[in-house]
């Protein structure tokens, strides 16, 4: 390769990394900026989930039931038609529980943003459990108000945090009694997963906000539409080479969340 | 005439030594009768291991050197009792893990409380209520309560504010922790929040044989030991050893072995949730659902801090691990933690070994440093 030739090779390499760079860039306009609402909320086959109510699931039609959703996100980021993002949040905890409230219907966490751009987004992508880098750190490398600064949401087992717990009971044979307790922890980078949702999201003054719905039964819903055996699958092993279980309900998460405005 | 002028100049020395004592601020009726005590507030920096997180305290209650020792004195003072026979170490000993080892607590009138006095260990990180039930939402309003519970300290808290502008000593503490110029700023939120700055530095000294391990030595515990940790904390996987999940640690987890939150843990065989003898948390939240629920405590010095349970009903840590071993009874708002005990176990039951090194390495937690710090003791 001639000088000439080798300088335009360069030239070319070093403007395509800076295409690419500009594609992927944080987007950060100048224009008018607003706050904007995210509400995130737990249901169970389209109905607000409820803790200890009884669910019908699967082909049997086994009761089951919840005392327990909490999920960590990471990287909550609006789309741009061109690529570009905005981060509403690097982290946030969701506990769906009604731990202080008198009645048992799950938690809706509405989330107020700041100094959002105003805009036409083309969805929003969403992280599920704690990304690397921050999954590297543990509860005491935060401030005490940080979500990451949880000590029940950090298990040293894994060194790593607890992405997300469900918990709940079945009675497998119906016959009134609960006999199999769930108790589904999924933890570890390997499990953590990135979801793109393309749903028209429009940030301007006055917008309603944005809906962020997960559904449980849809989390124990496979890809080919069948139903997650939880009888035999009831809890996720506490050994970190074995993810099989945690897997399945991350992969899950996909499906099992909605996005509406 | 030469006695006329001796009375003369006594009557004047009296006049200027009762104005120089009025310009002391001795005079109670005086505004800014303690503005002669200097007033140089000094931050407080709470002591603890460097792998535990820094300890919340809230904007509007600084900790400071003097606010401490206010509240120490306080802490330990049987002021704080209508006959002066009670103070809030009555029922929280150092030597205890802060309890009294009592199953349950009895108040100044012989009257027996119905609930076990919790340990105040690592107390400042409870960020999720605090009593039993969790009706206290810091430890400023908590320390308002045991005052006036009628099978406490049956005080009542416009007396004991009096008790304590009127005290020889208190009124200058309280200038030196707060500021205020004038004893009849003397409150009981003061007095509450100068035994919550007490009680935050109550913090592990890290140094308990579970601390040791878990910061690296591993050689620290005996084969027993680390089989129950291993339990504990389900990480047997880690050691290629085939050994049971406890489930402890999802409860009892984190750095102050505490999920700061209200369980039903399968104590009581109930047909339906209205018949628990003690509704707990319930009576806090109003759900049904948290009939029978109360606060996990810190499993930190758990060896020092029987009898266990809310009512203390167990003598002893092997009672409890008994209890745990059964997984509840199937009420229906029981953890699903409960059923799961001894998973992967013969039977998935916990066998007699297992129980026993469970137990063991519970005792591993004890940290005889904390109880015996100096700076928490009893200042009178």
């Amino acid at each position: 390769m001639s000088p000439t030739m080798q300088k335009q090779t360069f030239l070319i390499a070093f403007l395509a990394a800076a295409l690419l760079f500009s594609a992927c860039h944080e987007h950060d306009n100048d224009g008018p900026k607003t706050n904007f609402t995210v509400n995130f909320s737990a249901s169970f086959s389209g109905e607000r989930l409820t803790k200890y109510k009884d669910y019908p699931f699967g082909a049997n039609q086994i009761p089951l039931q919840f005392n327990l959703f909490s999920t960590y996100l990471s990287d909550i980021e609006l789309v741009s038609a061109d690529g570009s993002t905005h981060r509403l949040a690097e982290v946030e905890y969701l506990n769906f529980n009604p731990d202080n409230a008198p009645s048992d219907l799950s938690v809706i966490r509405d989330i107020t943003y700041t100094n959002v751009p105003e805009g036409d987004y083309t969805g929003i992508r969403i992280g599920y459990g704690v990304k690397a880098a921050l999954n590297a750190k543990n509860p005491a490398d935060f401030a005490n108000n940080h979500p990451l600064a949880l000590e029940g949401e950090y298990w040293n087992g894994w060194d790593s945090y607890i992405f997300t717990k469900v918990e709940g009971k079945t009675d497998s044979d119906k016959n009134g009694s609960y006999d199999i307790a769930l108790l589904y922890h999924c933890g570890s980078d390997a499990v953590y997963k990135v979801y793109t949702f393309n749903t028209p999201v429009h940030v301007h003054a006055g917008e309603p906000a944005l809906n962020v719905n997960f559904d449980l039964e849809k989390l124990f819903i496979m890809d080919d539409g069948s139903y997650y055996d939880i009888v035999t699958n009831f809890y996720t092993s506490n050994d970190p080479a074995d993810v099989s279980v945690a897997q399945v309900l991350m992969h899950n998460f996909e499906k099992a969340t909605s996005v509406t405005q | 005439m030469k006695k006329l002028v001796t009375i003369g100049i006594l009557g004047l020395l009296f006049v200027f030594a009762t104005q120089a004592c009025r310009n002391n601020g001795t005079d109670p009726q005086e505004p800014g009768d303690l503005e002669h005590v200097p007033y140089d507030p000094q931050p407080y920096t709470i002591l603890k291991p460097t792998f535990f997180p820094n300890v919340p305290v809230p904007e509007d209650n600084p900790m400071t050197y003097d606010g401490v020792q206010l509240g120490r004195r306080l802490f330990y003072d049987p002021i704080l009792s209508a006959d002066s026979t009670m103070s809030c170490a009555s029922c929280h000993l150092p030597a205890g893990n802060f309890t009294d080892n009592k199953a349950v607590s009895v108040g100044i009138d012989g009257i027996a409380g119905k609930r076990s006095s919790m340990a105040l260990l690592n107390i400042a990180y409870a960020t999720n209520g605090l009593f039993w039930d969790g009706r206290a939402a810091s430890l400023e309003a908590q320390a308002l309560m045991p005052v006036e519970d009628p099978v406490e300290m049956h005080h009542h808290w416009p007396q004991l504010v009096e008790q304590l502008k009127e005290h020889p000593g208190y009124p200058a503490l309280f200038r030196k922790a707060f500021g205020i110029k004038n004893r009849s700023e003397i409150s009981k939120e003061l007095a509450a929040k100068a035994i919550a700055q007490f009680e935050r530095i109550l913090i592990s000294s890290g140094t308990s044989k579970y601390d040791k391990f878990a910061q690296g030595d591993v050689d620290v515990f005996d084969d027993e030991e680390l089989d129950g940790y291993l339990m504990y904390f389900e990480e047997a996987w880690k050691y290629g050893l085939n050994l049971p999940d406890a489930q402890c640690f999802h409860c009892h987890g984190g750095i102050t072995l505490t999920g700061n939150n209200y369980f039903n843990n399968g104590l009581d065989s109930v047909g339906s949730l209205d018949e628990f003898k003690d509704f707990g948390r319930f009576k806090v939240t109003g759900n049904p659902s948290d009939k029978g629920k109360f606060r996990t405590p810190t499993l930190r010095n758990i060896a020092l801090s029987g009898p266990y349970m809310h009512d203390g009903r167990f003598q002893t840590l092997e009672q409890v691990i008994d209890n745990y071993a059964r997984k509840g009874f199937g009420v229906s708002n029981e953890d699903p933690n409960l059923p799961l005990m001894g998973l992967n176990a013969p039977n998935n039951t916990l066998t007699q070994d297992h129980k026993k090194a469970i137990v063991k390495f519970l005792h591993t937690l004890t940290d005889t440093v904390f109880i015996n710090n100096p700076d928490i003791q009893n200042p009178f």
